[in-house]
């Protein structure tokens, strides 16, 4: 939705009501033609599942859920909102955000800014297109967006409920209007007359047809004095129980074609009944509801009725009157009956194969659960889902262990990098939040800090700050960049990294000058790199050259901005900033601004110029520097390239990254740097999602990725819970790389690696995880999964074998190669294994041979049957296929 | 199965080469084209060793001037109040009671050259004792003030921007890639790898042992036509094994899966490492002497310059790996050989006293070893026929930024061997200082606070390419600067 838009239309009809409310505080009839039918009930469902799930529409029929927003919703409605033939949605998403409509093509069309107390919807001029009915409330009163085009007054006054019903069966909708104990309820007949239905006001009112004539009916419930009662057709009265309810709603769930029967929820104390008049009152539940609508959700003109049983029992539905299914484990805030936009088949996959590639790009590896899930939610919904996944924190982990070890040691011990690693892993094989660790993953491989360093040290306890860089990035992954590069760069770990945390203004008389390490890097790596880029990450160039984007001068300008910081703390002393005095939660605190030690000279970089500060202001440089980064036009494409390169492809087009950038530079509302606009376009571009995959579209799988993907795929489960992986960094035995643990600020590959002679490098493509590929890697990879498939994983050491991946399908298979291979091939392959490498795993496996079971070599069978899975899985592993990521 | 992918781009690349010249061209030029030079009929052995230093290494304070002059202006910009980077004076008794660790390691270790350089004086660092006594044995020379340049630079034609420069200076990785490809990142092919490209027929069927990493990939040792081979400083690593899962035949198949030919380029490439990977591990895998003849792990370990405390040194686990392949030649029958090892940790940013001297007393100790592991290798004394040399990013910053230094240029290097005419400083060695517009001091030898390299890379790599066996028009091809420097000096004389 955009704001803008919203704004603009929002101050065009406040004025317009202003004026006209006035003219129409009294009863004062309008003349118009006759109107049509009200419209049926829709057949989708509305359920906003609360602030942290969102807002969802769910088809049943097709059992498609969609991910529609993260603002609550007061009210939704089905109506022709567009005037095509095709139902669509009204929402009204209370004050604020005011009343949309989803319109069946799936764009979002702002009704009004205001929010409203209760809307219907009726075809009241007979024109065959419906109408909205809104009370806006004190001082508006009642309005009719007629033919949604125009908006006309009905009535100054603020009014309780409303419904909309053909009580004469002339075509065109009557509304009935209960205006409160101060005037009944009334009747706007055939859009010209005012009619008093009844002098007390009501507690609800429902529109049925339960003489099944044609002519609606109304039910209505007066309150406990009273009971509720049937309105049959504008003309007599009956009484139908001495109750007062809770609600009602009124459905057609025999197929009669009529709403002849009624369900009416009498809260604890009975439970909900339904009536009509052949079959009388039956009890649908005993339970009350927390919200009950009438829809189709199974599309076969025959209402069913969705009720929302509060917790522990969530969402179900009664359909055709017979059975009890459920839509949803959870409770909901609200729930309507609506019309649903037609999906969209590109964000859909049309098969497992096309979910699977999907997930290898957005997890870290395909599991069933996503595949279904994506296949019902399509990707935009799936990753919109992802963006609410409750977080999990690296931190806790380290805590958690830290605490174990130092009572385990006597105090001697604690925890260190072991633990960021393990809990990296088990996010990354066991977590839910796969998307925001899989992005953040792919910040860490941009914004690099590393454990090989001394200034932050695997073995050393300051790696609590690692696992805390580690949140950081799960906090920022969703967020802003803005906010994410001023969060890296007052992390206290990249400020050991980069050594910025204790840079010191320059010192005139001994002629030091403060460190530019990060000031540069922060340039180079971070932001915006070497060259001035085109939007679609080009270089731009000037007499056939690239043109640099700083030099030397702007290096020692932006080293001044950065001096003065250092670890967090409850003062500023010496002892402080020279980190002799250490506060507990420093390691992962932001940095602190120490005025003391800041340069209050002019800074100049990039065309920017700080001007001498009388008083050092370390905060007021910083947010300067860092504005002067986060609006450089390159920051869109050189960080939008590396996370299209991290998740889907080492060479994007052009076109393709310029698509991402621009989405880095507006989301849409006008925002520059929101991840998750840029997210969406790196997942969901047609080059992610329908790519020409020819001989050089993808990108190698990163072992890390490799190995993730494969305990996934099966999944493999901790026996300690702890994920106990440790370091895989060794190309030799291991896999040449470890989270968080590269060799240098430059990451363990360049993003503009080209491999010599390799048949891409002779293309001119870039690859950069050829870069740790090598004659050992490539062994030493092969070899530890070899090992992982006999030993579970870690493959050695006191935790030898802590994670075991479920084989327990494959060996069902393992007599029948083929099925053996093609499972594999779902599984790893995303269904896309070559015919000659099926021939050869086939032709492998086959050389095991898998025992006749007799009464006495069961053992033996099982042997050889483990075997054949093994090896198999072993070829798929280690075969480029699965290695290049397609 | 021998690295037909190699052959077939070599067959391939020369095909092109001829074609390019168009049929008109004589046929005497084609065979010379074909031929490729005099180091294709040498049958002795020769190798070289990159010891790249990862992360810029501060040459000021590892070659350092001790002259009256030049020392005074490096106290005034080095020793400071607190955490001083500056190194003690030569003569000051190692102090192990001292807090700081310069005072610890005591004064650096003079180094008189054979050729004077006037009024100057000259020492190393003082962790680094083994390569003093290289130095003083004749075995080891520094060549002052190298860097990427592309023409001789004055100062006043730098920051007047008169002659074109090396581009993206000060930018780690594309300063490696310069070093060692004279191109910045995404290059694809290095000068010993272009060396390898003119050398390798004289490897016979072990081509792919002409351009070998102990280390990681680097761009150095890529060519046109040579690929670089990796391996483990244990030595080549086997994938799997026969009977692995009951398969009799186990490898056959791990072998047709990861090196199946397929079209799309990232399987291609990767089946090729595959398989380069498998077959070159099936040669070795009898050949390369066992490593309790090269010193086993014992002699791979080095002591900590301030506390004594020994662990091993992964610099001469590389050049142990290196000596067994050395070592290994006369079996294998091949002939010329390009070898990369490296070490990071060199980015001096902050707390550079414990961190350089750690780094380089590994340096040291690993060079020392290495010159006395070839000196004594089971297959005799080929220390005359290796050369080791060093390089890095960048130096760095004359100046201190308290505890650390920033990036530079021009840095001083380190040349090793038998062949070596060693105990020597070649070039001018810079002077210390940095310019002062307050003072009007102004150092001639400094831009931007770091040296203005005198030597380029390519004359020194040219000087090493020459003993290796390049001719002039060779020289000329691979080293794409090297024209634009004065003939004489294209041969700085540091190698017989």
């Amino acid at each position: 939705m955009r704001r803008s838009l919203l704004s603009v239309l929002r101050g065009f009809l406040w004025a317009a009501l202003a004026l006209s409310t006035a003219a129409s505080t009294s009863f004062a009839a309008q003349t118009s033609p006759p109107s049509a039918s009200v419209s049926p009930n829709g057949r989708d469902l509305l359920l906003d599942l609360g602030p942290k799930h969102g807002l969802w529409g769910y088809a049943s029929a097709k059992n498609i859920w969609t991910y529609l927003h993260n603002l609550p919703v007061k009210s939704a409605i089905r109506a022709d909102v567009n005037r095509n033939g095709l139902a669509d949605t009204v929402i009204d998403f209370g004050a604020g955000m005011g009343i949309w409509a989803l319109l069946d093509n799936g764009t979002w069309q702002p009704i009004h800014g205001t929010s409203a107390k209760w809307i219907i919807v009726a075809d009241m001029d007979g024109s065959g297109r419906d109408d909205l009915i809104v009370d806006f409330g004190d001082p508006y009163g009642i309005w009719i967006y007629r033919d949604f085009t125009t908006w006309v007054p009905l009535h100054g006054t603020t009014s309780k409920s409303a419904v909309a019903a053909d009580l004469d069966h002339n075509g065109r909708t009557d509304i009935v209007i209960d205006f409160g104990d101060a005037y009944g309820i009334w009747v706007y007949l055939n859009n010209s007359t005012w009619q008093n239905l009844h002098s007390v006001s009501a507690r609800w009112m429902v529109r049925a047809d339960l003489d099944k004539n044609r002519q609606d009916d109304l039910v209505i419930d007066f309150g406990p004095t009273y009971g509720i009662w049937i309105r049959y057709n504008n003309t007599s009265w009956a009484p139908l129980h001495g109750t007062s309810a809770k609600s009602a709603v009124a459905a057609d769930v025999s197929r009669s074609g009529f709403r002849d029967t009624v369900f009416i929820d009498f809260d604890t104390a009975y439970g909900i009944w339904g009536y009509n008049k052949t079959g009388g009152w039956s009890q649908l539940h005993g339970l009350s509801a927390k919200g009950m609508v009438a829809a189709d959700t199974d599309a076969n003109q025959q209402d069913d009725i969705v009720i929302d049983f509060g917790p522990p029992y969530g969402v179900w539905r009664r359909a055709n009157n017979s059975s009890w299914i459920q839509v949803y484990g959870m409770t909901t805030t609200s729930l309507a009956a609506v019309a649903l936009p037609n999906r969209n088949p590109g964000e859909f996959p049309s098969t497992p194969g096309e979910a699977s590639r999907f997930l290898t790009q957005a997890t870290f590896g395909p599991v069933d659960a996503d595949l279904s899930r994506v296949s019902q939610l399509g990707y935009r919904s799936w990753i919109e889902e992802q963006f609410l996944r409750p977080r999990v924190y690296h931190g806790t982990y380290w805590d958690t262990e830290n605490a174990i070890i130092k009572a385990a040691s006597g105090g001697d011990r604690t925890a260190f990098g072991d633990q960021v690693t393990n809990s990296f892993w088990k996010q990354a094989i066991a977590g839910n939040d796969q998307l925001r660790q899989r992005v953040a993953f792919a910040l860490s491989q941009i914004f690099v800090i590393s454990m090989v360093d001394g200034s932050i040290d695997y073995w050393d306890k300051r790696t609590r700050g690692v696992a805390g860089y580690l949140d950081m990035l799960d906090d920022n992954a969703f967020g802003n960049y803005r906010t994410l590069l001023e969060s890296v760069a007052l992390h206290p770990m990249m400020g050991r990294y980069l050594s910025h945390l204790g840079n010191e203004k320059e010192d005139p008389d001994s002629g030091r000058l403060p460190d530019e390490n990060f000031a540069r890097e922060v340039m180079q790596l971070f932001s915006i790199g070497l060259v001035q880029l085109n939007l679609d990450g080009s270089p731009k160039l000037s007499a056939g050259q690239p043109i640099p984007t700083y030099g030397p001068d702007d290096v020692a300008g932006l080293a001044k901005a950065f001096t003065g910081w250092s670890w967090y703390g409850p003062d500023t002393s010496e002892g402080r900033w020279y980190g002799w005095i250490e506060a507990p939660d420093r390691n992962y605190r932001p940095m602190q601004a120490y005025p003391a030690y800041h340069s209050t000279s002019e800074k100049s970089f990039l065309g920017t110029t700080i001007a001498a500060q009388s008083a050092a202001d370390p905060k007021a440089s910083l947010k300067i520097a860092l504005d002067t980064l986060f609006y450089h036009p390159n920051v869109g494409p050189f960080i939008g390239k590396q996370l299209i390169q991290r998740l889907v492809t080492s060479n994007p087009s052009p076109s393709y990254v310029e698509r991402v950038a621009s989405a880095f530079n507006n989301n849409g509302a006008g925002n520059r740097g929101d991840m998750k606009a840029v997210i969406r376009a790196v997942l969901l571009d047609p080059e992610a999602r329908k790519p020409d995959i020819g001989s050089t579209y993808g990108k190698l799988r990163e072992p890390i990725l490799r190995l993730s993907a494969f305990l996934r795929a099966f999944n493999a489960r901790s026996t300690s819970g702890k994920y106990l992986v440790g370091r895989t960094d060794d190309p030799s035995y291991s896999l040449a790389q470890s989270p968080l643990f590269s060799p240098s600020v430059f990451n363990f590959y360049r993003p503009g690696f080209v491999p010599p002679n390799t048949d891409s490098g002779d293309a001119g493509l870039t690859v950069p995880e050829m870069q740790i590929t090598n004659e050992v890697s490539v062994a030493g990879y092969a070899n530890y999964m070899m090992f992982a498939l006999i030993n579970g994983v870690p493959l050695w050491g006191s935790n030898k074998g802590d994670i075991k991946p479920d084989f327990t399908e494959l060996l069902s298979l393992a007599v029948t190669p083929a099925s053996l291979i093609e499972r594999i091939n779902a599984k790893l392959f995303s269904g896309a294994m070559s015919d000659s490498l099926k021939t050869s795993i086939s032709d492998g496996v086959g050389t095991i041979n898998v025992p006749t079971p007799t009464a006495t070599n069961k053992a033996k069978v099982d042997e050889a049957k483990l075997n054949r899975v093994r090896f198999a899985l072993l070829l798929a592993l280690a075969s480029p296929e699965f290695i290049a990521q397609k | 199965m021998n690295d037909i992918n190699s052959s077939r781009r070599e067959f391939l690349r020369r095909a092109t080469a001829l074609s390019a010249m168009g049929a008109g061209a004589p046929m005497a030029l084609n065979l010379a084209c074909l031929s490729s030079a005099a180091a294709q009929t040498a049958t002795d052995y020769k190798a070289i060793v990159c010891v790249f230093l990862d992360g810029g290494n501060d040459a000021v304070n590892t070659v350092l001037a001790t002259d009256s002059p030049s020392w005074t202006r490096y106290s005034a910009l080095r020793r400071q109040i607190s955490s001083s980077i500056g190194l003690m004076p030569p003569g000051t008794a190692r102090n192990p009671g001292a807090p700081g660790t310069n005072q610890k390691l005591g004064g650096v270790l003079p180094i008189p050259p054979l050729t004077a350089q006037t009024g100057r004086s000259f020492a190393l660092h003082p962790a680094m004792t083994e390569m003093r006594d290289l130095f003083l044995a004749r075995r080891l020379a520094v060549v002052a003030n190298v860097g990427p340049l592309i023409q001789p630079t004055t100062k006043t034609q730098f920051y007047s921007r008169s002659v074109p420069l090396p581009p993206r200076l000060q930018s780690h990785n594309d300063q490696q890639s310069i070093w060692q490809s004279f191109s910045p990142e995404g290059s694809s092919a290095g000068w010993g790898g272009r060396m390898g490209d003119i050398t390798a027929g004289l490897n016979g069927s072990h081509r792919i042992l002409t351009c070998i990493s102990a280390s990681r990939s680097a761009v150095f040792l890529a060519g046109r036509d040579t690929l670089p081979y990796q391996i483990d400083t244990d030595g080549a690593i086997q994938i799997g094994w026969d009977w692995l899962f009951g398969a009799p035949t186990a490898t056959q198949f791990i072998e047709q899966v990861t090196t199946a030919n397929r079209s799309h380029f990232l399987e291609r490439d990767q089946a090729s490492v595959f398989a380069r990977s498998i077959n070159t591990e099936r040669d070795l895998r009898n050949a390369l002497p066992d490593k309790d003849l090269v010193g086993g792990t014992t002699a791979v370990q080095y002591a900590h310059p301030v506390t004594g405390a020994l662990s091993t040194n992964r610099l001469a686990e590389q050049l142990q790996m290196v000596a067994r392949m050395v070592s290994a030649q006369l079996a294998l029958g091949v002939r010329r050989q390009v070898f990369f090892v490296s070490i990071g940790g060199w980015d001096f940013h902050s707390g550079q006293n414990d961190s350089q001297a750690n780094q380089l007393a590994r340096v040291s100790h690993a060079m020392s070893y290495f010159d006395q592991t070839l000196k004594t290798l089971p297959t005799g004394d080929l220390s005359a026929s290796v050369t080791t040399f060093t390089a890095s990013d960048f130096g760095r910053t004359i100046h201190s930024n308290g505890d650390g230094t920033d990036h530079g240029w021009g840095a001083h290097h380190f040349v090793m061997g038998g062949a070596v005419k060693g105990g020597d400083i070649y070039g001018e060695f810079p002077v210390i200082g940095v310019s002062d517009k307050k003072t009007g001091y102004d150092n001639p030898d400094e831009v931007d606070r770091a040296f203005l390299p005198k030597i380029s890379v390519d004359q020194y790599a040219a000087t090493i390419a020459r003993w290796f066996g390049l001719s002039d028009p060779e020289l000329l091809s691979v080293f794409p600067n090297l024209k634009n420097f004065a003939v004489p000096a294209q041969n700085l004389g540091f190698m017989l």
